[in-house]
């Protein structure tokens, strides 16, 4: 069972419930779980699952390289490139792939008739192993600085996922690529919204984006108390499933910026977490 | 010597673009024959690299210099490789006075 925890708007408090719900998981109810962080542009898990880091794996993008000398500039290339990353210009003899518009489909090597093209791995991210309770119980994809290719080091970072027991993405924030990248690959999304008028905006996308992937799905509001009623509207209105609320206070703000879990900074809130993952469990018939 | 900037029309009245890429024509004004030619940019509509693709055209097109607002990174870079000149140019002019402008005296 792969559940992706995703939020439309960012600082909603996604890593708040994948770190909480992981924690409540694998300590408490002693589960097979593992937790991916899939925010590859800024993956953050890390800072709350003090764990300690077993294998590092690199994530290359394969960059064609096209020699001149052997080019007859027939233009075969230019044309299979679905990405515009081929300038040729044949008088002056020059031909080049742009790195930053390659995917590394392979395209212009499969059609080139001369075998003047060489593909070169380009790292574009790693993939990080971590022992947490249990072996490589935790997992990170991390994207270089400088590389848009966040789908890429998403989908590697999936396949390194377990294939059985419960799997935790921490998806990336809003409704694009990346997400969509997390949550195809999901069985259960757990979408965390918070009371105001932004959060409500954007689960409202979320919520299209879960729909058109035929995704089940539930609603976790965190920062509670604050009173903003249209969010309980749409939420009934719609008949989505609410796991459970975390409430708004001041001392659950504090643990987190300490690099605590949430989850685990108190008896009360643990209860609340246990709360709403035993509902998580229920409603992905993963009843105990 | 021939030039092009980015227009927003075909015509000399018309304002340049702001956009360079993604510009709906280009002008080109030739300083030997002093011709002023107008080219539909069909580039433009592309999903991604068409900064690329563009500076290819100019040099398809025997482009000394390219005059723009603003280049993106890829554009400049690519412009840069093929021996093309860049140069940054005020928004809110008309074509025909950019061409004013830069026409040898």
């Amino acid at each position: 069972m792969k559940i992706a925890i995703t939020s439309g708007k960012g600082g909603t408090g996604k890593t708040t419930v994948s770190t909480g719900l992981f924690h409540i998981l694998s300590r408490y109810l002693k589960h097979h779980v593992q937790l991916l962080d899939c925010d590859v542009e800024e993956p953050d898990c890390h800072i709350f699952i003090r764990a300690s880091k077993t294998a590092v794996y690199p994530v290359n993008l394969m960059i064609p390289e096209i020699k001149t000398d052997l080019c007859t500039f027939c233009g075969k290339c230019k044309a299979a490139c679905a990405f515009n990353a081929i300038v040729m210009l044949p008088p002056a003899k020059f031909i080049e792939v742009s790195a930053d518009m390659c995917h590394g489909c392979g395209a212009c090597s499969y059609v080139c008739p001369e075998n003047a093209i060489v593909e070169k791995p380009s790292s574009i991210g790693q993939i990080t192993h971590f022992d947490y309770y249990a072996k490589d119980e935790f997992i990170e994809g991390r994207l270089h600085i400088g590389s848009a290719l966040q789908t890429r080091v998403i989908r590697e970072t999936i396949t390194h996922a377990r294939q059985q027991g419960i799997i935790l993405f921490d998806s990336p924030p809003g409704t694009s690529c990346p997400v969509i990248a997390t949550v195809s690959k999901s069985d259960y999304v757990v979408m965390v919204t918070e009371p105001t008028p932004f959060g409500l905006n954007d689960l409202i996308l979320m919520v299209d984006t879960v729909k058109q992937l035929g995704k089940k799905h539930g609603i976790t509001i965190n920062k509670a108390g604050l009173d903003y009623k249209p969010l309980y509207e749409y939420i009934s209105q719609n008949n989505i499933p609410l796991l459970g609320e975390i409430p708004f206070r001041k001392e659950l703000a504090g643990a987190y910026s300490k690099g605590e879990i949430v989850a685990a900074s108190g008896p009360e809130i643990r209860k609340v977490f246990e709360n709403i993952t035993r509902k998580l469990l229920h409603e992905t018939s993963l009843n105990l | 010597m021939k030039i092009a900037f980015p227009a927003s029309a075909n015509k000399p009245e018309a304002l340049i673009d702001e956009r360079f890429a993604r510009c709906p024509f280009f002008c080109f004004y030739d300083f030997g024959t002093q011709q002023i030619e107008f080219k539909e940019n069909m580039l433009r509509n592309g999903a991604g690299g068409v900064g690329l693709q563009v500076a290819e055209f100019m040099a398809n097109n025997g482009v000394d210099k390219v005059l723009a607002v603003e280049f993106g990174p890829k554009a400049k870079d690519t412009l840069t490789k093929l021996r093309i000149g860049t140069e940054s140019i005020t928004s809110g002019k008309t074509v025909q006075q950019i061409i004013d402008e830069n026409r040898p005296a």
